[in-house]
């Protein structure tokens, strides 16, 4: 870590800082106080490990004056504790900021220490913590501060439905493999021996003796192991297609059955061990892909809670206590203060303040609001403090119904058919039909034979490496994209991506930063435009207003008195001088012009200095679209602002189409109107506005700071704030494609080959067994390449 | 080669066993969080002796 950034959340150390601490030996610089508490806590408990094994930089913690835990109040007690018999306490809580093990580990080493904790547990997967606890010595409340002076975030723990039936799908799919794996190992065992013996030299008790052994250890995995793979090839045979299940299923099937017959009739060969075998890989290869699928799912459902856990609710007396935002209903009145997010829809009562409505529509201008004004659930609050009368519960709001709905779209979206699916069905008849035709043609030679034929047949045919050549291609793929942090949430992505033709790309938040920044500072008076510059961020420093963020500065001089007048501006005396910071209006002047969003410093008299506040442009943007281009992908800028900076940076960029002021309908069409032309449209975009836009692209990318329910409609959410990231995303669907495409062919190839061969009785069943392991390890063999990074 | 008749049986029950404790650590959750446990190894279990001390260190930090 280099000595300038914070050893704890490694942003950079502001000059002339001074927070000092020695861990592991070293003297180490901390950005702030919070930090070097947190690092504090860290070390006095013996838990440096967590800086040796860390994968990424910690939260930095919120500063809290509240003594009082909300988790202590007794509406929140009695949803979130649970008592046993032994009254002992448990809860279970979500918890933000998880990155990696040594987080996990030092939350539970924090809550183990504590003295009357039990037992403290956090779960990475589905991101929470369980607690277990002797109720005297702690409250809820004062563990829960002990984890939030780490720097993670606790809210109440609501189990979603889905992630439920995710763990049952998890559970239940090791469950198979685990005993396929084992039955595999056993008949594989067996199976040496009997090949051995095949030369004649074993007595037929013994052979027999191995064969029921096989038998009974195969028994479990043709039927219950192997259940889903049945019960999938039902379900399309109902809907009258044949899915790859279908010859996956006869295969198993019909490899038991005839092992069955031939150790009830003593004939020649019996095939437990490659039913086994093939049963695990083909569940092995499934569990690889569903975890990969849970994952991506779990990534946009835990950051789709936008919503506040807690909410002020303003009693009769006029008295507010803090309650769980999901217990409030309409006509309830609730007092939201500044910085907070709005925690349902209402009306508001009393109080002027600038509303950000960004996780909405991705303005990031706040938006002024008064008494009679309807505010939406999730939107953030920023200069006072606010009453309103709710009109709906949390539950009903806009944005939960949005996420509701937008969750039903997901479920019952049907799954792409793929390539392999497809190949299948065809398939699936012609080796039926052959192995109908060898054993009417082998009849007449004897039973025996015939049934050998068959077989050879059936598993030579077994489509195993054709059903592993996508599946497997499409997983390393998938993983190898992860690691680069992009998370594929839709199978047909990596298949789409190859043909996209057009790329359409929204302005703000995706081509730009999303955040405004300084872009000119015009002087008027005889301040230099550094010493302007301090002055303001010294006037915003406290401020959470999107344009506070604008004026960062590392040695900005303290300011006293500062006073917010919301949709104004700020005032504060520094050095004895009053100044003033905000629009025109607020400082009785003009603007140099109108092109900019301009903000003016004034003393008492004088304008002193006019910022030009903008947007700007991410440093990969151009980049991203010069190499779009030269893979012969038009470009294009969809935007909902309809001023001239639409055109100026579609023109900086040189894309090939522009479209400002579109509404998401306009959006919509616009993109209805390419694909009517044919062509295959792609879409990167990151606000709600946008997420109907996503749906209705051919492949849509979600950038990293994009808003949940943006998120939650994508085909692709970048986890990294890079635009290069999509032509990543591209390379690697060129690659896939090549990669299927050379593993279908050699699978088809070899089928296609050696079924006349096994017909025609030359290729012996255990030849055929190997044969057909060999081509899926090849088949899997050449997928994983994609793992490799380039 | 009489012994196989005694010691496949055997093979048989320890398979069995095995079977019955995997589908019962995964059952109890066991294998829930996979993420966690590649990594667990490399953390030390909190000893008494360190959380008695840390307990009553904790009351001197802010």
């Amino acid at each position: 870590m280099s000595p300038d950034t914070c050893y704890h959340c490694a942003l950079p150390i502001p000059a002339g800082s001074h927070w000092q601490q020695v861990i592991d030996g070293q003297s180490r610089a901390f950005c702030c106080p919070a930090c070097q508490t947190v690092a504090d806590i860290i070390h006095h408990n013996g838990l440096d490990n967590y800086y040796r094994l860390r994968d990424k930089p910690g939260n930095r913690p919120e500063h809290t004056d509240d003594d009082r835990h909300p988790f202590d109040n007794p509406e929140f007690q009695s949803q979130l504790v649970s008592t046993d018999a032994a009254q002992h306490c448990s809860a279970r809580l979500a918890v933000e900021g998880l990155h990696c093990a040594a987080c996990a580990w030092l939350v539970e080493s924090r809550l183990q220490h504590r003295d009357g904790v039990l037992d403290a547990h956090v779960s990475l997967s589905d991101q929470s913590l369980w607690i277990h606890w002797k109720p005297g010595s702690q409250s809820l409340g004062q563990l829960a501060r002990d984890v939030e002076q780490l720097g993670y975030r606790l809210s109440p723990w609501h189990p979603e439905a889905l992630l439920q039936m995710q763990q049952r799908e998890n559970r239940s799919s090791l469950q198979r493999m685990g005993v396929a794996g084992l039955a595999m190992m056993q008949t594989g065992m067996m199976a040496a021996a009997l090949y051995a013996g095949d030369d004649g030299s074993m007595e037929t008790r013994w052979r027999d003796l191995f064969r029921w052994v096989s038998l009974l250890f195969t028994l479990p995995v043709a039927t219950w192991a192997a259940w889903p793979f049945y019960r999938n090839a039902l379900a399309g045979l109902r809907e009258r297609t044949a899915t790859m299940d279908l010859p996956v299923s006869l295969a198993i099937a019909g490899a038991f059955l005839a092992s069955v017959i031939g150790t009830l009739w003593h004939s020649e060969h019996v095939y437990f061990d490659s039913v086994a075998m093939f049963t695990f890989l083909l569940l092995a290869g499934r569990h690889l892909e569903m975890r990969l699928r849970h994952r991506n799912r779990q990534h946009s459902l835990i950051r789709s809670s936008t919503l506040p856990w807690q909410a002020h609710r303003v009693e009769d007396s006029g008295h507010s206590t803090t309650v769980p935002a999901i217990s409030l209903s309409a006509g309830d009145r609730v007092q939201v203060l500044p910085g907070e997010a709005i925690p349902l829809d209402g009306i508001i009562e009393s109080g002027h303040s600038s509303i950000s409505e960004a996780v909405l529509t991705g303005e990031s201008l706040p938006q002024s609001r008064g008494p009679g004004d309807h505010v939406l659930a999730g939107t953030i609050n920023h200069d006072q403090i606010l009453v309103l009368r709710a009109t709906t519960s949390q539950q009903q709001s806009r944005v939960a119904l949005m996420q509701q709905h937008l969750q039903q779209a997901l479920s019952s979206k049907p799954a792409t058919v793929q390539m392999a699916d497809r190949l299948s069905s065809v398939f699936v008849i012609v080796v039926i039909a052959c192995a109908a035709l060898t054993a009417f043609y082998w009849w007449e030679t004897g039973a025996d034979a015939a049934m050998a034929a068959t077989l050879a047949v059936l598993v030579a045919s077994c489509p195993c490496a054709l059903s592993l050549a996508t599946p497997t291609a499409m997983s390393a793929a998938t993983y190898a994209l992860a690691q680069r942090g992009v998370l594929i949430t839709r199978a047909h992505v990596l298949e789409t991506l190859p043909r996209i033709r057009r790329a359409l790309f929204d302005k703000t938040g995706t081509l730009t930063h999303g955040d405004l920044r300084v872009h000119a500072v015009h002087t008027c008076g005889d301040h230099k435009a550094e010493t302007c510059l301090r002055i303001a961020a010294a006037l915003e420093r406290d401020s959470n207003h999107p344009v506070a963020h604008a004026f960062m500065h590392e040695d900005a001089p303290l300011a006293s008195d500062c006073q917010q007048h919301p949709g104004m501006g700020v005032s504060g005396i520094i050095d004895g001088v009053r100044y003033r910071l905000g629009h025109a209006g607020f400082l009785g002047s003009q603007a140099p012009d109108s092109d900019h969003h301009w903000i003016g410093l004034a003393d008492a008299q004088h304008v002193l200095a006019w910022f030009a506040l903008q947007d700007n442009l991410r440093d990969d943007a151009a980049d991203t679209i010069n190499r779009l281009r030269a893979q012969d992908i038009s470009t294009g800028l969809l935007t909902g602002d309809p001023s001239l900076q639409g055109q100026r940076i579609a023109t900086a960029l040189h894309m090939d189409s522009v479209q400002a002021g579109a509404s998401p309908e306009d959006k919509q069409q616009a993109i209805r109107d390419e694909q009517a032309r044919g062509l295959q449209v792609m879409m990167v975009g990151d606000g709600v506005n946008d997420a109907a836009v996503l749906s209705t692209a051919d492949v849509s990318f979600a950038m990293a700071g994009a808003t949940p329910l943006a998120r939650l409609q994508s085909d692709v959410l970048l986890m990294k704030d890079q635009l290069t990231l999509v032509l990543a995303t591209l390379e690697t669907a060129h690659r896939t494609r090549h990669i299927i495409r050379q593993n279908l062919v050699w699978a088809a190839a070899y089928n296609t080959s050696i079924i006349p061969l096994a017909a025609m009785g030359w290729v012996p069943p255990w030849l055929a067994a190997i044969g057909m392991t060999t081509s899926s390890l090849l088949v899997t063999l050449n997928a994983m390449r994609l793992m490799r990074s380039r | 080669m009489e012994s196989l008749y005694l010691l496949v049986p055997i093979g048989i029950v320890l398979i069995a066993v095995a079977a019955a404790i995997l589908l019962w650590a995964v059952r109890s959750g066991q294998y829930d969080d996979l993420d966690r446990e590649a990594s667990r190894i490399l953390f030390d279990e909190p000893s008494a002796a360190t959380k008695n001390q840390a307990g009553g260190d904790d009351h001197d930090n802010p």
